[in-house]
């Protein structure tokens, strides 16, 4: 749909799977603490009712503990999804961070890195609804974790439109502000958020991938005048 | 909203959103009840409950209000026939405007219609839509009337991306506590756009 009105596509340098690869090795770590344990118990509930109806019997149910050493570490569900949630971010800034492969056309390497980067984002689709709409329903906290999430996607942006730069000096470029880095990574997250709750997760990376590059493009390079 | 049924008096319904809008200066969404917006309208919760089913409805109605001056407002100012840079000058100068004549119902339509319930939420896609797609129009148009101007075409979900990333940057001036300088965002939002349509910027 949008890939197709949008320009042209570049050779995958990243198939599908390899990106959700990487994101698994990440993810199927054994958790060693008690804290972790809690933590991957949260993501458990989530992947199965969704956070809003994710109870912290369930959580502690998945993580096969006690209440006493749930209340030990959080003071509630919505402190323990939030630190799921800063694990998350760590995740996909990891990913966005090692999602680039040098390429002939630029604008390639924007197509490649946000494929990759969406793909990550929706291996668990009850994760990314979570994370990206009803998140936001948690309160002042969750709003700020919510920015402080975004400002970190939006520095690796910047990195990566840096270090793109240098690769290509005959494009005529100027630096993104961290304020429009994180405007862009905003309005990206805005579109995804639109593909959610339209119950169109498992369509994100191939339609909006050309959509999120082409903002992150544009917003670098100077337009001959 | 056109699922809403002809209202038995306009005038009264009006009031009571403005009441909702009186309220939201004092307070926030979540915080204001029914006694802050019937006092605000001088009126009852009996009439209140005339004209909407809840609170969520009312602001829901604000926040189409508010949307629909936003496009004449836009509509009125802007001259079609003008370099697209000024356009687009133009057209971030009357959203900040807007936006700036009642920093606090902006501000909930903007932050607290989120946490707002999932009405709200599909209350907000479908607004967002409506602006995305009045937008790709625009520059379309835009394109057809000035050929030469070096105007890109603009996708739906491109336009839907910038209408999140422009109101970004308005939640984070609110944020820093910059509600009433609103209008320094204008150099930000008018880049933005400009990289967006513009081969010349």
């Amino acid at each position: 749909m949008a890939s197709a009105r949008e320009e042209r596509q570049p050779p995958a340098a990243i198939s599908p799977e390899e990106a959700t690869a990487l994101w698994q090795l990440l993810t199927t770590e054994e958790p060693k603490t008690p804290r972790e344990r809690l933590l991957m118990g949260m993501a458990a509930a989530v992947q199965e009712r969704g956070l809003a109806a994710s109870t912290v019997a369930d959580v502690v149910r998945h993580a096969r503990a006690s209440r006493r050493t749930f209340y030990e570490h959080f003071s509630d569900r919505d402190d323990c999804f939030l630190e799921l949630y800063e694990i998350i971010i760590d995740r996909l800034v990891w990913l966005f961070e090692n999602s680039v492969v040098p390429q002939e056309v630029w604008y390639d390497e924007f197509v490649i890195a946000s494929r990759t980067y969406l793909y990550g984002l929706v291996v668990s689709p009850a994760l990314a609804r979570a994370g990206i709409a009803e998140m936001t329903s948690l309160g002042p906290r969750a709003l700020e974790a919510r920015t402080r999430g975004l400002t970190r996607l939006a520095d690796v942006l910047i990195q990566i439109h840096e270090e793109g730069r240098r690769r290509h000096p005959d494009i005529p470029s100027r630096p993104i502000t961290p304020e429009l880095a994180l405007a862009i990574i905003a309005g990206e997250h805005e579109l995804v958020l639109q593909y959610v709750q339209q119950d169109r997760i498992a369509a994100i990376p191939e339609e909006l991938a050309p959509v999120c590059a082409r903002m992150s493009y544009l917003i670098g390079v100077i337009a001959p005048d | 909203m056109s699922a809403t049924p002809a209202p038995p008096s306009v005038t009264t319904r009006e009031r009571l959103v403005r009441g909702l809008a009186a309220a939201l200066a004092e307070r926030r969404y979540v915080d204001v009840t029914m006694n802050d917006i019937v006092r605000h309208a001088r009126t009852s919760k009996r009439t209140f409950y005339e004209h909407f089913a809840d609170k969520e409805e009312c602001f829901l109605e604000l926040y189409a209000r508010v949307c629909d001056g936003l496009y004449t407002a836009q509509a009125a100012r802007v001259d079609p026939s003008s370099p697209m840079r000024d356009q687009i000058r133009t057209l971030t100068e009357v959203y900040l405007e807007t936006l700036s004549a009642s920093p606090a119902v902006s501000r909930a339509i903007l932050s607290d219609i989120i946490g707002g319930g999932d009405a709200c939420l599909v209350a907000r896609r479908r607004e967002h839509e409506r602006y995305a797609d009045a937008m790709r129009l625009y520059f379309e148009h835009a394109r057809r009337e000035q050929p030469d101007a070096g105007i890109r075409s603009l996708s739906l979900e491109s336009a839907a991306a910038l209408v999140g990333a422009i109101n970004e940057l308005v939640l984070r001036a609110f944020d820093a506590g910059r509600a009433d300088e609103l209008v320094a965002l204008a150099p930000t939002i008018e880049d933005l756009l400009r990289s967006m349509v513009l081969d010349r910027r």
